[in-house]
């Protein structure tokens, strides 16, 4: 089932003003003195976490606005914006209070105007999409995390490859184990 | 009842946020925020001050009982030693240009990571000792108190620091952040605060010349098993001497290229090419380690642990050194060896290519030449005959890591060496590359595991350029020319670019080479197949 004609209006009439608020949230999540920055420097390859957050709530807002949420579209863009808390000093639900707290945003905006009962159940419909968001976030939340401990066992693999080797070879017990 | 907080609450949004003076909030030192500590079994058989055992977690450090005094004198004698330090503490006029260009800075968000505050760690107990005006206004001044909290910040801050030195290019007044944190933890190395990571590898290489601390016999054995693989590979048995007097040439590279992966392929790399060329070289088991870990420890252990290549050079009667691909190594030898070690020993002469000819005036006070020089040249004067289109399978960039490009101005070389090596040759975001290129988030002895959150935060910005060449060109092969990056770089592309692969300059040069007498190559030197050209 799509969102109706009425809903779908007052959403893209707020649109911006939305994608402006939850930006604003998301960067809120840092420093003080490094929101300026996050919000200032346009070049992608300067300040990767400004430019990644703004692309990719763009990209899920319009992504909102469709009938059917499109994995293709979805999954990249929550991809950029999890990614990147999974490995920065929070906490697994503050990493991923950033999706959750869209839905306060948009009830805000949105609630005042509708008026209709078929309008609530619109955006109820519409806070459920909200919901698919967020558990694609945790999924790739873990998978970030599961990664990260890999890439750990992957290190020590790499680094000991030829002292592995020499120990398979001459059958003593694994050489160049790093502690005692 | 604990309320669980509302994602609202968890964000802390909230405008009107009461604004801390930085020197008031506290880094939270938890698991996986600093890095695991020396122990002191490994510091004291060093010589290292104040050894004990400790740990981060801990509210207490066990500090020596005059540690500020320790602080205050180690500090003085540095100010007096080495005018730049005193140069650095006094101009910096906050004009905040360095403020935005520390990778840990991008990829953390945490404002103490902008080089300016982190500087202003160790500036602000500078103010407050010795200089008039913060001894009379205090924090009005900039200045504090050095207390213990100070410290531990030092070692939170100081050690999420590559020393990179990406921040001094943007500097007017060239002040080098990095030279600032060397100076730090030289002071916390002064009350017995020190890196796991960073000290055992110091503690092998004083006994046994490399990192993992491997024997000579150990050493000769692991380079074997490489011969062997080249055999397989292309049918030509190499036989390398060991601490044999007489050849004109010592080669000493990372011993990362002789144990780790992908680290041999690029080893393999070098056996092959002096192979080929009739390079009249030999390795040595003692000076088995190019890197310098004490660069990392203080001026003195550097020192200590670079001894060793002249040491050996003269031992063995060489004419000159070559050194493998190595980034911190190298800037040791450009900055400060002839300094440290020198002179170099009289038997040494000013590099010569024996091939070539070419004269490396670049290198007429060390005698070492970095081996991206030296092919670079062999290939400039057709030396050696390369068939690139055995890499026509990779899509491939180059990561220029911070010690060559920033510390000795190597940008061009590695380049030519990959574009005849390599047919598909793909560029990163300019302000991504030479000068400016960003760190792999891990140098500086910060390659250990229990961080590895911390240097994913700090691989953000190489790992974002990187994907973008993957998209943009299908980039499937990041080279480089630094033993630590091959240790880095992997999980870099793992979590930013997966998909990318992470390769020295060498091995990409040995799968193109020619060799006389060579069989048909059908595998590339991790032995995999190369694609067209599998046995029929
Ligand atoms: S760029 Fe130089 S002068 Fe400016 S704040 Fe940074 S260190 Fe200080
Ligand atoms: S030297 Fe590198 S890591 Fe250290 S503050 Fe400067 S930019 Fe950051």
């Amino acid at each position: 089932m799509s969102m109706r004609h009425e809903l779908k209006a007052i959403f893209s009439e707020h649109k911006q003003q939305i994608t402006d608020e939850w930006v604003a949230a998301i960067f809120g999540t840092y420093d003080i003195d490094t929101v300026g920055f996050l919000r200032t420097q346009d070049n992608a390859f300067l300040n990767p976490v400004g430019n990644k957050t703004k692309k990719a709530t763009v990209a899920l807002i319009d992504a909102l606005l469709d009938d059917e949420l499109d994995s293709d579209t979805v999954t990249p863009a929550v991809n950029e914006i999890i990614q990147v808390r999974a490995v920065q000093q929070f906490e697994a639900d503050q990493a991923m209070s950033v999706l959750f707290v869209l839905k306060s945003i948009i009830r805000k905006h949105i609630v005042p105007k509708l008026s209709k009962s078929e309008e609530f159940a619109d955006l109820l419909e519409l806070e459920s999409k909200i919901d698919s968001l967020a558990l694609v976030g945790f999924r790739i939340y873990a998978e970030c995390r599961d990664k990260i401990q890999r890439m750990r066992v992957d290190e020590f693999k790499r680094k000991h490859f030829q002292l592995l080797k020499r120990a398979e070879r001459i059958l003593e017990k694994p050489v160049g184990e790093p502690e005692s | 009842m604990a309320k669980i907080p509302s994602p609202e609450e968890l964000m802390q949004v909230s405008y009107d946020m009461p604004r801390e003076n930085w020197m008031d909030t506290k880094p939270e030192i938890t698991e996986g925020a600093v890095a695991y500590p020396a122990k002191k079994v490994t510091m004291e058989p060093l010589g290292m001050p104040n050894p004990h055992d400790w740990n981060p977690f801990e509210e207490d450090w066990h500090l020596p009982e005059n540690w500020e005094e320790i602080i205050y004198n180690g500090l003085k004698e540095r100010l007096e030693k080495y005018r730049s330090l005193k140069l650095f503490m006094d101009i910096c006029v906050r004009c905040g240009a360095c403020a935005d260009k520390c990778h840990y800075f991008i990829g953390s968000g945490d404002p103490k990571n902008m080089p300016v505050l982190r500087a202003e760690l160790l500036r602000s107990v500078y103010r407050k000792d010795f200089t008039t005006a913060g001894k009379i206004l205090g924090k009005l001044a900039g200045a504090r108190k050095l207390d213990k909290d100070v410290i531990k910040e030092w070692f939170y801050y100081f050690y999420q620091c590559t020393e990179c030195r990406r921040c001094s290019l943007y500097c007017p007044y060239g002040i080098d952040t990095a030279e600032i944190t060397m100076m730090a933890r030289e002071l916390l190395h002064e009350l017995g605060l020190g890196l796991h990571w960073i000290m055992d590898p110091v503690s092998n290489c004083n006994r046994t010349g490399n990192h993992l601390g491997i024997t000579p016999h150990a050493f000769k054995e692991i380079v074997e098993f490489l011969c062997e693989d080249i055999e397989e590979v292309t049918g030509i048995s190499i036989n390398p001497t060991f601490n044999e007097p007489g050849h004109e040439v010592l080669f000493i590279t990372p011993s990362g290229d002789a144990f780790a992966e992908p680290g041999i392929y690029t080893f393999m790399g070098y056996l092959m090419l002096f192979e080929e060329i009739g390079l009249d070289y030999t390795l040595s088991t003692y000076a088995s380690e190019g890197g310098n870990f004490g660069l990392f420890t203080s001026s003195s252990m550097m020192k200590k642990l670079n001894a060793k290549m002249y040491a050996e050079a003269e031992r063995l009667g060489s004419k000159w050194i070559l050194g493998g691909e190595c980034g911190h190594m190298w800037r040791v030898i450009n900055q400060y060896m002839s300094t440290m070690n020198g002179p170099a020993p009289s038997c040494m002469e000013t590099p010569v290519s024996p091939i070539t000819g070419t004269v490396f005036e670049n290198a007429a006070e060390t005698k070492m030449v970095h081996i991206a020089e030296f092919t670079a040249d062999l290939i400039k004067h057709n030396k050696i005959r390369l068939d690139p289109s055995r890499n026509d399978h990779l899509n491939v960039t180059y990561h220029d890591s911070c010690n060559p490009a920033r510390a000795m101005g190597l940008m061009d070389e590695p380049r030519e060496v990959l574009k005849a090596a390599c047919n598909n040759f793909y560029e990163m975001p300019e302000n991504t590359i030479r000068e400016q290129t960003f760190c792999c988030g891990a140098g500086s002895g910060l390659n250990t595991d229990e961080i590895m959150e911390i240097r994913m935060r700090g691989a953000l910005p190489r790992g974002n350029a990187l994907r973008h060449v993957q998209e943009k060109h299908g980039v499937n092969m990041m080279s480089c020319v630094c033993a630590i990056d091959r240790a880095t770089l992997p999980p870099l592309a793992d979590y930013w670019a997966p998909g990318v692969d992470v390769s020295g300059m060498h091995e990409l040069v040995a799968n193109a080479l020619v060799m006389k007498g060579e069989k048909k190559r059908t595998m590339d030197l991790r032995q995999e197949e190369l694609p067209g050209m599998e046995d029929e």
